[in-house]
């Protein structure tokens, strides 16, 4: 286990290195961040001197050598914009999106798995068409659509729950959290039913697929005959069976929740950190969308590690030095 | 009976709780914002979304109202004593939130600080730039020794924030956004500000002016325009900025908003490349290169104006929300023509100007713009390519990102492109300096000149108007420089004034300004 994850960190330290330098030489392609920055009237004096406070009239290997050092050090520089550093700028919002994504996943897991069992144990019963029906619905309307549906009947014709926005926060281990109170909790519901609608439908499918083949096994036939009962069966011997690929989906979609929930975060006026990036990318503010990239690349690196893991347990067949290669 | 006495209890709890709500309620006021300021800092980025914020909290010396137009506010009066001294007079009882007094140290501290400012890209030196010195005459008169004459000085104090001189001279950006240091004498004082959540503000008691309606005021950012508009008709908010045009007619109609709308500084127009022979984006319509730019041609920029129907395009692709023009800025402004009127659309005689430069059967080109920093931006292009075409033009359009989009534009990429200029100085003198003068870096003249248009005569005519302190004769100078550089010789050809929108409750009514700002303080309540 500790080489297994000793090995994953140094293929780590290079992923990490190599897009660190995708980034940086491709954002310097994109544009000038000077000519984005400045006001729209500002004379070339003015302009000469931004580029010079932060450093853009060096040569661009400079400027990547001067960042991998610092980034060596825990510095990933200061944001052109705020003029804060942009690791604190991406910590200070990841609380608000990793409580969204958490909620999304919850959901996720509560309906997805649940509803394929159901669907999965008995295909051709009425509720069964009804739920495949409904997960239909589930990953083909877009994010975009379904949240202003949801804010327009929720919020504004039947005032039941707020438009947008994160209620009231309170500290959990020094971390705000808003699913502690009533407010919060409100304000929270919507983002994370629009963000959990694709997910749950996938994770229903992906559950019903393999309930459906797992109930053919000769294992489930054998328990069947011993005259185990259907619950049991399918709750403890089918769904150890099927969680692999579905432990696996929740992994990756759990990273892309986190990293790319920025369609729902804008709708939602959330204040995570989708919105930062995409305001930076916009301004150009290269050293927050650097600092980003690397905040979620390392953070899809720790997820995948955990995913793995997580199949040892689920699965004491799988052994993780197998997985080395 | 105990369980009579009881619920009677818990209904009279009800009753004080539903009492106490409501008056909350009526006291905050909760404004939806389209964008977030950068800092609390008011001399880190002179942005409208970190000026809209230290409206609240902070006073610039000379204040200006919903027209741009100077007024008393923390100086009383100012007055030119030689061309190289101004004397401004202070108001005297003027507390900051600290309360401690106002006077002309703050006024000292505040210009000193501006340049310690770091790592700003858009910093307020440039508006204290022909200040040599500041003299304290008493505590409250101050004077200004120029390095040069500027008659632009009220203008330049109108975005000066002072800051109180009780916070340590080496105060950081981060200790405003902290909220340590950020101490006006503005009607509002800061309570919090969580980034990209909100910003809280309370009614400061010992105000000098009128005190506002609300005792406390949040602002949301809401960035997604539907989102924002949702949150009105929700109810989650009493005052949307930046109204989406598409909703304008939708929001008309709802019996429980009100629309406020006014013409904005922000002037969108077209820049043609006027000064090279053989132009990037511009063939022949067979696809050939041509050997000459037709651009460069007056006739054909003519024909390009008169090609634009400027009243179909505000009414159809903005909703209304665009005014046509034909000039810089707006009327009410320094440098404005009272009788130069948009070019009227007029196809036929546009084809005769294109005919009558060599172009019977028109050319073809390409017209660049944005599409995510104006108000439709890249529909309206889409409309202007639609209005050329007819007059033989054959137009393709590209649309992209602001990022991309200003770089290759200052890199003199593009041939024909569409984009926009804000006046926020409320006069002509900027805009013609940065839009039209001959490009000359030295002289910080010609910065957005991307057309590279140029005329020795309005050059002269600028450079005499930023040294002319008589008003009349300044106001002169600028017209004059608008009429040849865009009225005669089309050196731009402009196209509308972005209007600014809010929403309000019905219950509300807000002061529509000319710059973007929502101004807590001008928002009431009708009944």
């Amino acid at each position: 286990m500790t080489v297994f994850i000793v090995r994953r960190l140094i293929q780590s330290i290079l992923l990490i290195l190599i897009m660190s330098v995708i980034v940086f030489f491709s954002i310097y392609a994109i544009g000038n961040p000077v000519d984005v920055l400045v006001p729209p009237d500002a004379t070339q004096a003015e302009k000469d001197l931004v580029v010079k406070q932060f450093g853009l009239d060096r040569p661009i290997w400079e400027q990547y050598g001067r960042f991998l050092l610092n980034a060596l050090k825990g510095d990933m520089g200061k944001s052109f914009r705020y003029n804060e550093p942009a690791l604190k700028l991406i910590i200070e919002r990841a609380p608000a999106t990793l409580e969204l994504a958490f909620s999304a996943l919850l959901i996720t897991i509560v309906v997805g798995i649940p509803l394929g069992i159901l669907a999965g144990y008995r295909p051709n019963a009425l509720s069964s068409k009804f739920i495949m029906a409904g997960s239909i619905f589930g990953f083909s309307v877009p994010t975009f659509w379904l949240g202003l549906m949801l804010i327009m009947v929720f919020a504004v014709i039947l005032g039941w729950l707020p438009a947008g926005g994160r209620g009231q926060t309170v500290d959990l281990f020094g971390i705000p959290v808003s699913f502690l109170t009533l407010n919060g909790l409100k304000h929270l519901i919507l983002p994370a039913l629009n963000l959990a609608a694709f997910k749950s439908s996938l994770i229903l499918r992906l559950t019903r697929a393999g309930v459906r083949e797992a109930v053919l096994t000769d294992y489930v036939k054998y328990a069947r005959a011993k005259g185990i009962s259907g619950s049991r069966i399918v709750l403890v011997h089918v769904l150890k069976n099927i969680m692999i690929p579905i432990v696996t989906v929740l992994g990756l979609e759990f990273g892309r929740t986190i990293a790319f929930a920025v369609v729902t975060e804008s709708i939602f006026a959330w204040p995570g950190m989708g919105k930062l990036i995409i305001d930076s990318i916009a301004m150009l503010d290269r050293p927050v969308i650097v600092a980003y990239l690397m905040v979620i690349v390392s953070m899809f690196i720790v997820i995948n590690l955990v995913v793995d893991i997580l199949y040892s347990f689920l699965d004491p067949r799988v052994r993780l030095q197998e997985l080395r290669q | 009976m105990a369980a009579a006495r009881l619920r009677k209890g818990s209904l009279f709890i009800l009753f004080i709780l539903l009492a106490a709500s409501f008056t909350l309620n009526a006291q905050t006021l909760r404004v939806g914002l389209a964008t977030e300021h950068e800092a609390l800092d008011p001399q880190f980025s002179t942005t409208g979304a970190t000026q809209q914020a230290s409206q609240q909290i902070f006073e610039t010396i000379v204040k200006r109202d919903s027209n741009l137009q100077t007024k008393p506010g923390l100086a009383l009066s100012w007055k030119m004593i030689d061309d190289l001294t101004w004397e401004i007079k202070l108001r005297k009882g003027v507390k900051f939130h600290d309360n401690s007094d106002f006077n002309a140290d703050d006024i000292v501290f505040t210009l000193e600080r501006i340049p310690k400012v770091s790592d700003s890209a858009s910093s307020y030196k440039r508006n204290i730039a022909s200040i040599r010195e500041t003299v304290v005459v008493d505590p409250y008169t101050v004077r200004f020794i120029l390095s040069k004459p500027s008659p632009q000085l009220p203008i330049d104090l109108s975005f000066i924030y002072v800051i109180s001189n009780s916070i340590p001279a080496d105060a950081t950006t981060d200790d405003f956004n902290k909220g340590k240091t950020a101490i006006g004498t503005g009607p509002y004082k800061l309570v919090e500000w969580v980034r990209g959540d909100r910003f809280v503000v309370e009614r400061f008691d010992s105000y000098w002016g009128v005190k506002p309606t609300f005792e406390k005021v949040i602002f949301k950012p809401i960035l997604n325009d539907p989102s924002r508009v949702a949150a009105l008709l929700a109810g989650d908010v009493d005052i949307i900025a930046q109204v989406p045009p598409v909703d304008i007619a939708r929001l008309r109609k709802e019996s429980k908003i009100s629309v406020w709308e006014k013409a904005s500084t922000r002037m969108m127009y077209v820049h043609m490349d006027t000064e090279r022979d053989v132009t990037p984006f511009v063939f022949a319509k067979d696809g050939s290169t041509l050997t000459k730019n037709p651009l460069k041609d007056l006739r054909v920029r003519k024909a390009i104006s008169l090609a634009i129907n400027r009243d179909l395009l505000t009414e159809k692709v903005l909703f209304g929300a665009g005014e046509p023009t034909g000039q810089f800025v707006s009327e009410g402004m320094t440098g404005y023509i009272p009788d130069v009127k948009p070019d009227p659309y007029d196809l036929a005689k546009a084809k005769k100007l294109l005919a009558e430069a060599g172009y019977p059967d028109g050319f073809s080109m390409t017209i660049h713009s944005t599409n995510d920093r104006y108000l439709n931006d890249d529909q309206v292009a889409q409309a202007v390519a639609q209005f050329l075409a007819r007059a033989g033009i054959d137009m393709k359009v590209q649309a992209l990102p602001g990022n991309v989009f200003f770089t290759q534009a200052t890199k003199r990429e593009y041939s024909f492109f569409q984009l926009g200029f804000g006046n926020t100085t409320g006069d002509a003198a900027r805009g013609l300096t940065a839009v039209l003068a001959t490009v000359d870096k030295e002289a910080g003249m010609g910065a957005n000149n991307r057309g590279g248009y140029t005329n020795p005569e309005v050059d002269r005519l600028i450079k005499e108007a930023s040294v002319t302190s008589d008003e009349g004769k300044r106001e002169e100078l600028l017209q004059k420089a608008a009429q040849i550089a865009i009225v005669e010789d089309k050196g731009i050809i402009p196209l509308y004034f972005q209007r600014n929108l809010w929403a309000t409750q019905k219950n509300l009514k807000y002061l529509p300004r000319t710059d973007e700002y929502t101004i807590a303080a001008d928002v009431v309540q009708v009944r």
